[in-house]
């Protein structure tokens, strides 16, 4: 299993769009985090609990950034056809795509936390330089905040690869990455509600996420430890079914 | 120095591969032995590629088994050391440079990292290994996938269409490499379309239609079996010898005078060239050539699949009678495009 995750993990590595993809929105994250430090009026009333929804709020869009990179990873493989060559150098299906996800999964948590140390140390030295006092607190949801972007990711990088890896088309599986979360759940949030469902975001995955990287998780629904619980089981559920529909089918 | 590589039989066993109702294998069964190179001939659509997937479990077969030394592959740990394959060059990230793509093989079955510059070197691709796959030529990309059967040194080697987009001194290479291969030992499973290049690096062949099998025997045997058989000869006294020959001969057709000599020549069918050579002893004619001629491995495999065609045209080519006057719209490809 060694020799197949360095293996896994250099073939993500080799490939350009692989790296620039989620390089490309930490740098994103890192720059609108410099530019509310540099810009923000009043620094000296910036707290927390700012900084780290300023963060948590955008490392969403890097750890979609994330899901995307992880299932374009997979669904290149069967479009290219080099799922064939991979398959015939280790004929075991599940070990073959359980070391992806593995990988998968590594690569989405290094570049969640990249993205929340440079951009959290980039935000408070410029708003700390500008009067305020920014730290990370256990107390205030701050430090929770924090290790959340990097568990989003990580999650994050486990969905795309599942869902790379059941529909094996990289337009159809980057579409439903992002138009899930801005339009399915959104849709289905307004229909539950209208039905009379308490607290709709309960039962839909990645709204539930997303109170990973908010400071004040307490009044997200669930809260931070069911959102991450509830999104990982549905990303897992998408990597289990892929890898037995994938043991099955011709390639 | 030979290395052995043990019993490696290719045992393939009544395998059937359906797509809905259509059956592109139906029932094939043959082997391919240690130490020869066996050919895999059979017209386009006859289920060549289906079954060499279905062999490495790429296909799922609908039935039936294959084996490697009686293992079948998806049970095998690290299948580089013991079988290569390629089936088809395009298999290759374009993004990835050659080296990197090797670099991944060889790490997945736990090959050292020398073994990927030595498999480049052997295949003559040292010096584009840093290239992005993307900028090779067809021949180029095959040279990589045969680096990569390479790699593990394995006993068994299944190849799909090696020789497509090689240019001649690459058909021969692989002709050369692939018959060294089966003399130190090694079991090799290959099939081509080119039947000239077939009948020079073959020893077996296995010949299917429509997904069954149509015939496995030697290649001698093949063409023996399947081949018109008729003597030529060349002689200044050649009307001398088809009268003396007379009623024994099936037909005799007059050809064109050889060209060096310029000795009237002929073939004569239904007698063989010993009974001929006996004509003429006993009636004092000069011969200046007496041979058996045969069809070639080509005229044999389309006599032998007659029956077997998934696609076949309706009317022989005809080539225009005069050039085409507009020049092509593409220019032609140069090394390094693909």
């Amino acid at each position: 299993m060694i020799n197949l995750l360095r293996s896994e993990f250099f073939k993500l590595r080799t490939v350009r769009l692989n790296i620039w993809l989620p390089f490309g929105a930490v740098i994103g994250l890192v720059v609108i985090t410099s530019l509310v430090g540099l810009l923000a009026s009043d620094p000296e009333f910036f707290d927390n609990e700012d900084l780290m929804s300023l963060i948590g709020g955008f490392s969403i869009l890097v750890a979609m950034m994330v899901g995307v990179g992880t299932s374009l990873g997979i669904t290149s493989e069967f479009a290219h056809n080099t799922i064939r060559p991979t398959l015939a150098a280790t004929p075991n299906r599940p070990k073959v795509f359980t070391a992806k996800a593995i990988v998968s999964v590594l690569f989405g948590l290094a570049v969640g936390a990249v993205a929340v140390s440079i951009s959290y140390v980039v935000g408070s030295v410029l708003i700390n330089g500008r009067g305020a006092s920014v730290g990370l607190s256990g107390d205030d949801g701050s430090l929770a905040s924090f290790f959340g972007v990097i568990v989003l990711a990580g999650l994050l990088a486990l969905f795309g690869f599942g869902l790379g890896l059941l529909l094996r088309n990289g337009p159809a599986a980057v579409s439903i990455i992002i138009l899930w979360p801005l339009l399915i759940e959104g849709i289905l949030t307004g229909v539950l509600s209208l039905a009379g469902v308490d607290d709709p975001q309960k039962v839909l995955p990645y709204s539930s996420a997303f109170a990973l990287v908010i400071p004040d998780a307490d009044n997200a629904p669930g809260g931070r430890i069911y959102g991450g619980v509830f999104f990982g089981i549905v990303s897992l559920a998408l990597v289990i079914i892929g890898i037995v529909v994938n043991n099955r089918r011709d390639v | 120095m030979l290395v052995t590589y043990g019993d490696w039989v290719i045992e393939v066993r009544n395998i059937v591969k359906r797509f809905g109702d259509v059956a592109a294998v139906n029932d094939l069964s043959f082997s391919a032995s240690p130490g020869r190179v066996t050919g895999f001939l059979g017209p386009n659509g006859s289920g060549k590629s289906t079954t060499m997937r279905c062999m490495l479990g790429l296909d799922l077969a609908s039935s039936g088994t294959a084996t490697f030394g009686g293992r079948a592959y998806r049970s095998i740990e690290n299948p580089l050391f013991e079988v290569g394959s390629l089936l088809d060059a395009g298999y290759v990230h374009p993004g990835r440079t050659g080296r990197n793509h090797l670099r991944w093989m060889a790490m997945s079955n736990g090959i050292d990292a020398a073994r990927v510059d030595e498999s480049l070197a052997l295949v003559g691709l040292a010096d584009a290994a840093n290239r992005r796959v993307k900028g090779y030529s067809l021949g180029m990309r095959q040279r990589l996938g045969l680096a990569g059967v390479m790699l593990g040194d394995p006993g068994t080697i299944i190849l799909d269409e090696p020789a497509n987009g090689l240019d001649p001194e690459g058909i021969r290479w692989i002709r050369d490499i692939l018959t060294y291969f089966a003399r130190a030992g090694k079991t090799v499973l290959v099939s081509s379309h080119l039947l000239a290049e077939m009948a020079l690096m073959a020893d077996d062949l296995v010949v299917i239609g429509r997904g069954q099998l149509i015939e496995q025997c030697s290649v001698d045997e093949f063409v023996d079996r399947h081949s018109n058989k008729w003597t030529r000869v060349a002689s200044p006294q050649l009307e001398l010898l088809i009268s003396a020959v007379g009623s024994s001969a099936d037909g005799v057709t007059r050809i064109d005078n050889d060209p060096t000599t310029g000795t009237p020549r002929a073939d004569i069918r239904g007698i063989d060239a010993a009974a001929v050579g006996q004509v003429a002893a006993n009636n004092n004619i000069v011969l200046h050539e007496l041979a058996t001629q045969l069809d070639s491995l080509e005229a044999a495999f389309l006599r032998a699949t007659a029956g077997a065609q998934e696609y076949s045209t309706t009317a022989p080519f005809t080539p225009p009678l005069t050039p085409p006057l507009t020049p092509p719209l593409t220019p032609p490809l140069t090394e390094g495009q693909s």
